[in-house]
């Protein structure tokens, strides 16, 4: 019997696109994220599907708003059985114009906020000796690329992060799965200039999460696999040749 | 009058040494860390051998005093051409009882800290065309190991900033040097007994560090043989590693590389 999934940053883009395809595998959904509005047309379009699911708005850099948001949905639909770690942000900067709140907020949202839905969750899961944490990190982990540095450091933090638990929980009954997918067709993405090769629906990587969580989780899990491949082989090519092309490449398609 | 070599972290262990190191290749060195009376005690250190210090206690957590103690050193000192950003705490992670409060003064003293002090300098640099920014990374960036899931992550996060960074940079004259150390002999390594393996001193550590970052070299990770067991490692799957590596943790955890 599938249990409770929470999701924070489920309100669009893969948050959402996991809530549908959570739902239709039977497990129950709690969504977590900022805006409220989106959260609750998801939730009945969910509920009148025939799944169960609840909502709760909080700010995932915001501790206490989390253990709120979480409290309420674990009363709601019971005890977190997976914690999905999904809300992200992302922003191009530029050197000559780079302010330090744009990345600090980055990492904030993307690395302290996938950290604090983990500690919120772990403790019931510890005390049960089952669950699952899954984190949405990127592709993006697995080099510095130009433009998204702030990204790129906290894609590469949490997915360190979660390894490093991964590690430390695998005799603890707590499974991890690191998910670091490539370009995905999202509102995140759309404003991208630059080409995005092998790009994904949010709802084919949502089903091979869902697929990964019902096999019980853990692993890292970059798609498509290519990405991983290249960023790696990347690493073969002079830095100082790899450097000048992308950063090119990332400013395709932008207006000077 | 030299030109301004300003280190974020410098009333101790690298940081203090690189101040010594930097003053000695003839910059005017400012020092930045949240320890007034220690950074006192480097300021005058670098004095007594004849060289020019200035320094200012900020809390790197805090962009708005980490901004007004560069810009007071820059009154003094000028514009910075060489920034080290070192600023660092060492605590292990205890994954059964996460602490988010451990957790935030990590990451942002570690991650935060290297990109505030990097945002107070960088708009200016590129302006004028030259500078060299490097940061105190660690080795144990470079993958996952157990029991230091904060650090780790703090250090990766690092190293990933510098690097996407560096490739915006490429060919402006701002260069960026990634240093990643291994153990190194500071108040951070916490041991009784033995000390981890190839651990190094301080000061040579610095000169290494030094050395690089003047030649504008993308990174440093050093001592060898840890770099290259680092690299191995990095290539190997985490479920083929992570029984070797949770035998090896010993308890109670490791003293920090870096």
């Amino acid at each position: 019997m599938p249990g409770h999934v929470i999701i924070t940053g489920a309100s669009v883009g893969i948050g959402a696109a996991l809530a549908r395809s959570l739902a239709s595998a039977g497990y129950s959904v709690g969504l977590i994220a900022r805006r409220q509005a989106l959260l609750e047309a998801l939730a009945s379009d969910l509920t009148r599907g025939g799944a169960k699911a609840a909502w709760a708005v909080a700010d995932v850099a915001d501790e206490a708003s989390m253990r709120a948001a979480f409290e309420s949905l674990e009363a709601e639909l019971g005890p977190c059985e997976v914690m999905i770690a999904n809300a992200g942000v992302l922003a191009f900067q530029r050197p000559e114009s780079f302010d330090p709140q744009v990345a600090v907020n980055i990492l904030r949202v993307n690395v302290e906020g996938a950290i604090t839905a983990a500690a919120v969750a772990l403790p019931g899961m510890l005390a049960r000796r089952r669950g699952q944490l899954v984190v949405i990190s990127s592709a993006a982990a697995l080099r510095g690329l130009p433009g998204s540095y702030a990204y790129s450091a906290s894609k590469s933090a949490v997915s360190s992060f979660f390894r490093s638990l991964a590690f430390d929980l695998a005799d603890k009954g707590v499974a991890v799965t690191v998910v670091q997918p490539g370009f995905v067709a999202t509102d995140m993405t759309a404003s991208n200039t630059f080409p995005m090769p092998g790009t994904w629906q949010a709802s084919e990587l949502a089903d091979v999460i869902v697929a990964r969580v019902q096999r019980g989780g853990g692993g890292v899990l970059t798609t498509p696999w290519f990405m991983s491949f290249a960023l790696g082989l990347s690493r073969l090519i002079p830095a100082f040749l790899f450097d000048r092309a992308a950063r090119w490449y990332f400013r395709l398609g932008e207006k000077s | 009058m030299g030109q301004h070599a300003l280190i974020v972290g410098a009333s101790s262990g690298i940081g203090a040494a690189l101040a010594r190191e930097m003053a000695f290749e003839g910059y005017d060195v400012g020092l930045i860390a949240r320890r007034t009376d220690r950074l006192a005690e480097v300021a005058e250190r670098v004095r007594a051998r004849g060289g020019v210090a200035a320094y200012r206690a900020a809390d790197v957590n805090d962009p708005e005093q980490l901004q007004a103690a560069i810009t007071a050193l820059e009154e003094v000192l000028g514009p910075v051409e060489v920034l080290i950003a070192n600023a660092g705490i060492g605590e292990n992670t205890d994954a059964a009882n996460l602490d988010l409060a451990h957790v935030r003064r990590v990451l942002r003293t570690n991650l935060e800290g290297v990109v505030l002090a990097i945002g107070a300098v960088l708009p200016a640099m590129t302006r004028r065309g030259h500078g060299r920014i490097a940061a105190v990374s660690s080795i144990a960036g470079m993958r996952p190991i157990p029991q230091i899931a904060a650090y780790g992550a703090s250090k990766a996060g690092v190293s990933a900033f510098l690097e996407g960074l560096r490739a915006d940079l490429r060919g402006t004259g701002v260069t960026v040097t990634d240093l990643c150390p291994g153990y190194v002999r500071t108040d951070m390594l916490k041991v009784e007994g033995a000390l981890p393996p190839f651990t190094m001193e301080a000061d040579d550590t610095a000169r290494r560090m030094v050395r690089a970052l003047l030649a504008g070299r993308d990174s440093l990770v050093f001592p060898w043989p840890l770099a290259l067991a680092s690299r191995l490692a990095a290539l190997l799957p985490d479920a083929l590693l992570g029984p070797v590596l949770r035998r090896l943790a010993p308890k109670p955890p490791p003293a920090l590389p870096g």
